[in-house]
């Protein structure tokens, strides 16, 4: 096989649309939970709130100046509110992935204060998720294309290539980690757990692990630093993906346990639905619609429109 | 290929490229490598630094191509954590308000980071936590940037006026107004490893911070200004006034 076909084999393997519409529902789930903790208006929207008025383009001065700041403010956080509804119901589904990501772009330059590691995440996977049919199935879109249109014959695919980005992307996220953490003498000498879990401004509860369990810190840093390194390279292999993902898991859930940081490990866990098989995904709901045929995807081609 | 998927193989590649590349951090702005007690890793930490230095330079041509692309919306810097703070961190502001027909100066003292109550568990995430303090990050960079400060006005004054419009709003009354704001930067050690604050450290701090937690705290009023950089030291947390400003 010439390299040629080797990446067009890469980027355009079709595969069933399931894994782009679970990721759109999670996404976009997670989307909304992280609005709603924005919904304090006059706070984080209202440029007369807890907002630079030096950025935006000067927009936010303008309305400003036409005693407008509250009703833009406004208008932005429910026009972005509802494109992460739509994207998660499905509703308009290409559409809204891309008002989702264009208003949270929007809504960076606007105020970026009370955004983080997460809302760069969100974005950066609803950019690869644009590209991607993730309306075809689990959707509003499809329930109408049902009852109004006969419904097509096979199952929808599409090419690989978005799963592929969002997969570079977060081994590109704990790559970075990794090597930001490994130029901290913090890191490299065992410590940095201990300060990130006793930080007044992160711990989620007020207790302090006990002196006898030290030994555990130097464990969790370097552990953390390797696994975050190491993660780009271990999931291009399959039996080393498993461990990675399952590492990954059991880091994110513990640091949810025990530090308050946000929709981060929310995101990133979502995320790894990437790697789940999409022939998989597909046959999620099978069980419950046994009159449809097992998908066979062995000949399926790629919709010339779409690849 | 058709040329449709050679288009698109193209947007792959260049996409890709854009991500590395512009996720290598300007060298400039990574300080040198301390040691830290662990040999090994310090060697590899330097020599990492070192190549990582030189891949941006050869990559450096590419920047002005694939930073308008970044733009977009996919800037990224993945350093949570990366450089963990030894203390704990706090954050207060100070209004000082007169009535009209009054002379007198009264100083109210607000915690506004932490917004939870530090000796309770949290559940909720307080997005104005994450936004005071990334005010008081950029601040930070601002003023080791350049020491006369000239850009951390601008950082902070977002800071400075949210809770002063929500002081007035919740606290004074018609005839009262806020004639200066303070923004002061706390921090008090976190013990290293092996060690633990003690029982009598711990319930100092923690009856300091019991008088925030009821909200803006009124302070026996002292004749002089503080200036910028002065000092307060509370239990073993230890204020800087960092901002100032009369609206």
């Amino acid at each position: 096989m010439s390299v040629l076909d080797r990446w067009q084999r890469f980027w355009f393997q079709p595969i069933p649309t399931h894994i782009y519409a679970l990721l759109r529902i999670v996404l976009g789930a997670i989307g909304c939970i992280t609005l709603i903790g924005l919904s304090d208006v006059s706070t984080f929207w209202d440029p007369n709130g807890f907002v630079p008025v030096g950025s935006g383009f000067g927009v936010k001065t303008f309305v400003l100046a036409h005693g407008l700041g509250h009703a833009a403010g406004l208008a932005l956080y429910v026009c972005t509110l509802a494109s992460f509804v739509c994207m998660t119901i499905g509703f308009a589904s290409t559409i809204s992935v891309m008002m989702a990501m264009f208003l949270s772009v929007v809504q960076l330059a606007w105020n970026h204060l009370p955004l983080s590691g997460a809302d760069s995440a969100l974005r950066a996977f609803l950019f690869c998720l644009m590209w991607a049919d993730c309306g075809s199935v689990w959707s509003v879109d499809a329930w109408i294309r049902r009852t109004h249109v006969s419904a097509p014959a096979n199952q929808p695919i599409y090419a690989i290539a978005p799963l592929r980005l969002i997969r570079f992307q977060i081994a590109l996220i704990y790559f970075n980690a990794g090597l930001w953490k490994l130029l901290n003498p913090f890191w490299r000498n065992g410590s940095a757990v201990h300060y990130v879990l006793e930080t007044n401004v992160y711990h989620r509860f007020p207790v302090f692990l006990p002196a006898t369990f030290d030994w555990v810190i130097p464990l969790l840093t370097y552990g953390t630093l390797f696994w975050e390194l190491a993660f780009a390279f271990l999931v291009l292999f399959r039996p080393t993906r498993r461990v990675a993902i399952v590492l990954g898991i059991l880091l994110h859930v513990g640091m949810l346990l025990t530090i308050e940081i946000g929709p981060f490990h929310w995101i990133m866990l979502a995320s790894y639905l990437a790697f789940l098989d999409p022939r998989t995904v597909s046959r999620f709901l099978l069980p419950l619609k046994k009159q449809e045929p097992r998908p066979d995807f062995a000949d399926a081609h790629m919709p010339a429109a779409r690849s | 290929m058709t040329g449709r998927r050679g288009l698109i193989s193209a947007f792959i590649a260049f996409h890709l490229v854009a991500l590395a590349v512009n996720s290598l951090p300007d060298p400039r702005l990574r300080p040198p490598v301390q040691p830290s007690g662990a040999p090994v890793l310090d060697g590899l930490a330097a020599n990492l630094q070192a190549f990582e230095a030189t891949i941006a330079r050869i990559v450096a041509p590419l920047r002005p191509l694939t930073e308008p692309y970044i733009t977009i919306g996919l800037e990224q810097k993945w350093d949570m954590f990366s450089n963990p703070l030894p203390t704990d961190q706090y954050v207060r502001v100070d209004q000082y308000v007169v009535s009209s027909g009054s002379q007198r100066v009264r100083v109210f003292e607000e915690l506004a980071v932490p917004a939870q109550r530090e000796d309770q568990p949290r559940f909720v995430h307080k997005f104005r936590d994450k936004a005071v303090l990334v005010v008081r990050d950029e601040f930070l960079a601002a003023h080791s940037r350049d020491a006369k400060l000239a850009d951390a006005p601008r950082v902070v004054r977002p800071l400075a006026k949210y809770f002063r419009d929500r002081f007035r709003r919740d606290y004074l009354n018609a005839d009262e107004d806020v004639v200066r704001t303070e923004v002061w930067l706390g921090e008090a050690p976190i013990p290293p490893p092996g060690q633990r604050l003690t029982d009598p450290q711990l319930e100092q701090r923690l009856a300091v911070l019991q008088r925030y937690w009821n909200g803006p705290y009124e302070r026996s009023t002292s004749t002089a200004l503080p200036t910028l950089g002065a000092a307060q030291q509370e239990a073993d947390i230890v204020w800087k006034l960092e901002y100032a400003e009369r609206p």
